[in-house]
């Protein structure tokens, strides 16, 4: 046929197909006139039904087993076995699935009739046989059951358990699942692929299409392992290439490809970890509607599996911060970095209420005899119960709380709880509003109200050294706030009208973190006296005759007062004051006055003590990063710790009856930032890494352009190297110890940084390239570590008698010697270019000022005015030592970054205040001067309810 | 090992991965655009699927296991196709029409959308669509005949 014949044939084919059917015989014929042969040509084209049968229509490697064109060609009728067959209700990879009567037991089953093939290989219908039993063997209510296996005809046939519903993936052709749906349904699968895994079973090929969700609700998995037994021989290898990818075939097609792990994709052998992908996969497309990874070509789908990340801002907004976690670690393409065990996704994704037999169990076994251990609930829906499971046996009892519930799941910031004495209602702090106010809800439902919204006040939003407190008779809020627009530095005690609200009154002067006796007889507080101390003063009930009881100590803080329940004694916290509450203790003290002494001694961080009948609840993170719940029996019992999963659990309050219990939810998002320097309106912050590996603390060496800094993404705060851009990272420690604050030396070869490995605070340095980590000092180190310009010396602020001063130690010797600087100096930075030590000074309550020493102590830049207030601030030189980057984070505004030129005209220039929640860990210039780099920690906090059985 | 090879027939897998493993040399080989790349894999996966298949044959005629079909792999239509006829009317298209042989070889062994074959071949998504139409309807006549 000649092109031009063809061009002919074409163009009436598509003109004859243009048209309607019945017309287009006509059609041709007249527009072929006399040449037969063409109108032959083109009705023969035009009779291939090639719509009707969608030939070709599936890409070939994404073609398993497509819908037949015939179903009734192959159609199995009639009986298997006891079963009656009753209609064909799918064709997948793997075979066709039929729904059948079971007519002994008179139940509905799904019965799947492998392909021909399998027959004819004995060894292959053995080995099917075998793991057929294995699967059979597993029983839960999320896995769809395996019957047994029957011959269909010659063919064998797998009899299934028959589950009504929609799969998943119809579902999801429809959008995505609401959250709190999804997380339910998240939560089932993980039930059933523990079960499945504690048998040492594989899914290997879990995708929405294996998963259905009854009407109820209900979750089941199907084809658990079938990808394995219906595999060929997994010791016979066609491809060296590969290997062992025997373990899934037919039923892999383009839609599955998705779901390959990059170990399944790489053709490497596959394990457990291969279904937590596919679960995060799942997961993640559950809540965006849209597959993790996806493509339109099998290469495509391939290389985003191997080479990309994830879209999660994809996500709707309100996912729980656990929950993107959570999808981050079972998603970490390599296998060692992903999350283990699929039952620990259960914290991040929260205890849903679908499960009242572990619900009932945990209540039998828990409450009588063993320890309940809380599992924290990092999710939110709205009301919900969430359940608490778990019971470990043990001699010792804690109060064990079988139900937890989310109060508050707002994006605004919720802390400070307290609880009423009835336990009927709780009280706390929230922005809601914007400001920070004083809110009330009540516990059975309805919505929260403001009760300091249209007042005159200011609320102290530090929530750690504090909180609100609930008088015993229920009828009063205590309150640390001052009037608007007041010049006073410090915050006074008000008592706001409880529960509904009314006007407030002013109950004492400058007391923070106010606590009634349970008589209501006397009070205690805390009179924070900023470096010089925090004083607890004990005071009657109406706040009159009031003494201390512990003094203020010079550079100690002492926060949150709590009487024991007999009121014989207050429990306080008390650190030194460190950075970061490192190291901490819980102390207590006769109300009557007399000696302190230790409940809870650590290194890390010990604080919110609420003593009970038979212990104290408190919160620590003796081994690891987060703060959880802990509880200390009075006796000779050890710690226990509550809860588990994602975030810091924070302020435990308690209601009278010692029933419920309501404590603060805390999610950081720790992520590296960058800004550049400029003050044209330009000076935008860029995020360099993602908020949940905690990445804090960078310091750019300019020799080598590397970036040191602190992370938890391992899941313990170690240091990691990366490049200038936070990308490539590469551990530089390990261990469970907490690393933190890394210096590089000026050549670029060492690394100081604060550690408590070994038990104790101190400096520590390591070779750039890992090797060789040593101790050099053993001391708190309050805040920044910085070296000298020849690498000789590094210096510190360290807490002295009654502030913390400056010190600096020698690395070779160890040798320390303090600099006489003034009361309270921290903060230090060495000057590259010369002898010029910049550092902060407190000068009256919540007042630091930048100030500047040589390595004598002898003042430097004495003449330069005053800088902002730099309250609770850090500073850094750029690398030519012109500069210096001066961050203050005061304790009730947002942070600021300033830029200091000493040598300037204008020598503080506003470089950017950062938003409310923001703060910033650590920071550091560019190689190049051309921008900063810090960690930017976001706090998220909202209310969680742990209840006792009746 | 030819022997065991015959017993077996191809898994998509397999498939998946050898086509990947290919592809990933074509993209060490630094080729500069997306198109080509793209072009190639569904070539490669032609030439993957149609290589084993007449693996099978061969096994067949020497004596033994059945032939790969697109009964097997592709249709689970009775009658279903066979790869390498498919192969072979592509190539007979290829002599009539070379660019719906494209657009079928990019469609139905690359898994590309219409858009992207358009984009590959740089003709609109119309004449894809057309093409389609044409060349499918010529090969089903040709494995017909």
């Amino acid at each position: 046929m000649t092109a031009e014949r063809w061009r002919q044939v074409s163009r009436i084919y598509h003109d004859a197909l243009a048209r309607d059917p019945r017309a287009r015989e006509t059609f041709v014929r007249e527009a072929c006139g006399s040449d037969e042969n063409m109108r032959k040509e083109v009705e023969s084209l035009l009779a291939q039904p090639v719509s009707a049968e969608n030939f070709l229509g599936r890409p070939a490697a994404a073609v398993g087993f497509p819908p037949s064109i015939d179903p009734g060609a192959s159609m199995l009728t009639g009986r298997v076995g006891v079963h009656q067959v009753l209609e064909i209700v799918g064709v997948g990879g793997m075979g066709t699935v039929y729904r059948a009567r079971d007519t002994k037991l008179a139940r509905d089953v799904a019965i799947k009739v492998l392909p021909r093939s399998f027959a004819s290989d004995p060894q292959r219908l053995v080995r099917f046989e075998r793991e057929a039993r294995l699967l059979a063997s597993l029983n839960h209510p999320h896995i769809a059951a395996i019957y047994g296996i029957e011959d269909a005809g010659g063919r064998p046939a797998l009899v299934l358990e028959f589950v009504e519903g929609p799969t998943l993936a119809s579902t999801l052709e429809r959008g995505p699942v609401p959250s709190a749906e999804a997380l339910i349904a998240a939560r089932q699968i993980v039930d059933a692929l523990e079960a499945a895994h504690e048998k040492g079973i594989v899914h290997r090929d879990l995708k929405p299409a294996n998963i259905k969700i009854k009407p109820d609700g209900t979750v089941k998995v199907l084809d658990f392992g079938l990808a394995k037994v219906i595999a060929p021989d997994t010791d016979r290898h066609d491809f060296p290439e590969a290997a062992n990818t025997a373990e899934t075939r037919d039923g892999l097609i383009l839609g599955t490809a998705s779901y390959m792990s990059p170990e399944q994709a790489r053709g490497q052998a596959v394990d457990k970890r291969t279904d937590i992908w596919a679960f995060g996969c799942v997961v993640y497309e559950m809540l965006t509607g849209r597959a993790a990874f996806a493509g339109d070509t099998i290469a495509d789908t391939i290389a985003a599996i191997l080479e990309r990340e994830p879209d999660m801002a994809t996500l709707p907004a309100a996912t729980p911060p656990g929950v993107r976690r959570l999808l981050q670690r079972c998603l970490a393409k390599d296998p060692k970095q992903r999350l283990r065990d699929i039952g620990d996704a259960r914290a991040d994704l929260g205890d849903v209420g679908s499960i009242p037999t572990t619900a009932s169990r945990s209540r039998t076994a828990s409450w009588t005899h063993g320890r309940a251990v809380v599992l924290a609930l990092g999710m939110a829906i709205g009301g919900a119960a969430v359940w608490l499971i778990r019971a470990v046996p043990d001699r010792e009892v804690p109060p064990s709380f079988s139900r937890a519930l989310r109060l508050t799941t707002t994006p605004a910031h919720e802390f400070g709880p307290a609880i009423s004495p009835d336990g009927k209602w709780i009280a706390y702090l929230s922005d809601a509003r914007g400001p920070t106010d004083v809110w009330v809800k009540f516990i059975a439902g309805g919505e929260p109200a403001n009760l300091t919204g249209s007042m005159n006040l200011e609320i102290q939003v530090r929530s750690a050294i504090g909180g609100l407190e609930i008088s015993p008779d229920g009828g009063s809020i205590a309150v640390q706030a001052r009037e608007q627009g007041s010049s006073k530095p410090t915050f006074d005690t008000w008592l706001v009208p409880a529960p509904l609200g009314g006007t407030p009154r002013k109950f004492v002067d400058t007391a923070g973190a106010l606590r009634w006796s349970s008589d209501g007889a006397r009070i205690v507080y805390v009179r924070p006296g900023e470096t010089r101390g925090d004083a607890i003063v004990v005071a009657d009930g109406n706040g009159g005759n009031p003494r201390d009881l512990v003094a203020a100590r010079g550079g100690w803080h002492t926060h949150w007062p709590a009487w024991s329940a007999d009121g014989r004694f207050v429990y306080f916290f008390q650190t030194i004051a460190t950075w970061n509450g490192e190291p901490s203790e819980i102390v207590r003290v006769p109300a009557s006055g007399g000696e302190s002494e230790i409940v809870v001694h650590t290194t890390r961080r010990a604080l919110f003590p609420l003593p009970s009948a038979g212990g104290t609840f408190y919160a620590a993170n003796p081994r690891g990063v987060d703060l959880d719940l802990w509880w200390r029996p009075s006796g000779k019992g050890e710690p226990q710790r509550l809860t588990t999963g994602v975030g810091e659990y924070a302020e435990p309050r308690m209601s009278a009856d010692g029933r419920r219990l309501v404590s603060t939810l805390i999610e950081y998002r720790r992520a590296l930032v960058s800004i550049p320097v400029v003050f044209d309106g330009g000076a935008r912050v860029r995020p360099l890494t993602d908020g949940f590996g905690g990445d804090l603390e960078p310091c750019i060496s300019p020799r080598t352009d590397r970036m040191v800094l602190s992370s938890s993404r391992s899941g313990s705060r170690n240091l990691w190297t990366a490049d200038a851009e936070g990308a490539h990272p590469r551990p530089l420690t390990a261990d469970s110890a907490i690393d933190e604050r890394p210096s590089f030396s000026p050549d670029a070869g060492q690394v100081a940084f604060v550690s408590d490995r070994g038990g104790d605070h101190g400096i520590w340095i390591v070779n750039s390239d890992g090797a060789a980590p040593r101790r050099l000092t053993r001391t708190p180190v309050l805040d920044t570590l910085t070296w000298s310009p020849d690498g000789q010396r590094i210096a510190y602020a360290v807490p002295a008698d009654h502030a913390p001063e400056l010190a600096i130690v020698d690395v070779d010797d160890g040798v320390v010697h303090r600099l006489p600087t003034p009361n309270g100096a921290h903060s230090p930075s060495w000057s590259p270019r010369g002898d010029v030590i910049a550092y902060l000074e407190p000068r009256g309550p919540g007042r630091t000022y930048l100030k500047f020493v040589n390595s004598r102590g002898e003042r430097v830049y004495s003449t330069l005015p005053d800088s902002p207030a730099l309250t609770n601030g850090f500073l850094a030189w750029s690398h030519d030592g012109r500069r210096l980057a001066a961050v203050g984070v005061p304790g009730s505004a947002n942070a600021s970054i300033w830029i200091v030129e000493p040598d300037s005209a204008v020598p503080f220039r506003k470089l950017i205040e950062l938003p409310g929640e923001v703060r910033p860990r650590g920071i550091t210039w560019t190689s190049d001067g051309s921008s900063l780099v810090f960690g930017r920690q976001e706090t998220l906090s909202d209310l969680v309810l742990f209840e006792r059985p009746e | 090992m030819q022997g065991e090879r015959a017993h077996r027939s191809v898994e998509a897998t397999e498939l998946v991965n050898e086509a990947y493993m290919r592809l990933v040399d074509a993209r060490y080989m630094n080729w500069q655009n997306r198109a080509h790349f793209l072009a190639m894999a569904a070539r490669l996966m032609r030439r993957i699927l149609v290589d084993l298949a007449r693996a099978r044959h061969a096994q067949k005629r020497g004596g033994g296991a059945r032939p790969i079909s697109l009964d097997d792999l592709l249709l689970s239509s009775e009658k279903g196709e066979d790869l390498v006829a498919l192969d072979d009317a592509l190539d007979a298209l290829a002599k009539v029409d070379e660019r719906k042989t494209r657009v079928i070889e990019l469609r139905f062994f690359g898994g590309l959308s219409v858009q992207e074959t358009a984009a590959v071949l740089r003709i609109s998504s119309d004449t894809v669509m057309r093409d389609w139409k044409l060349g499918r309807a010529w090969l089903r006549r040709a494995l017909r005949e």
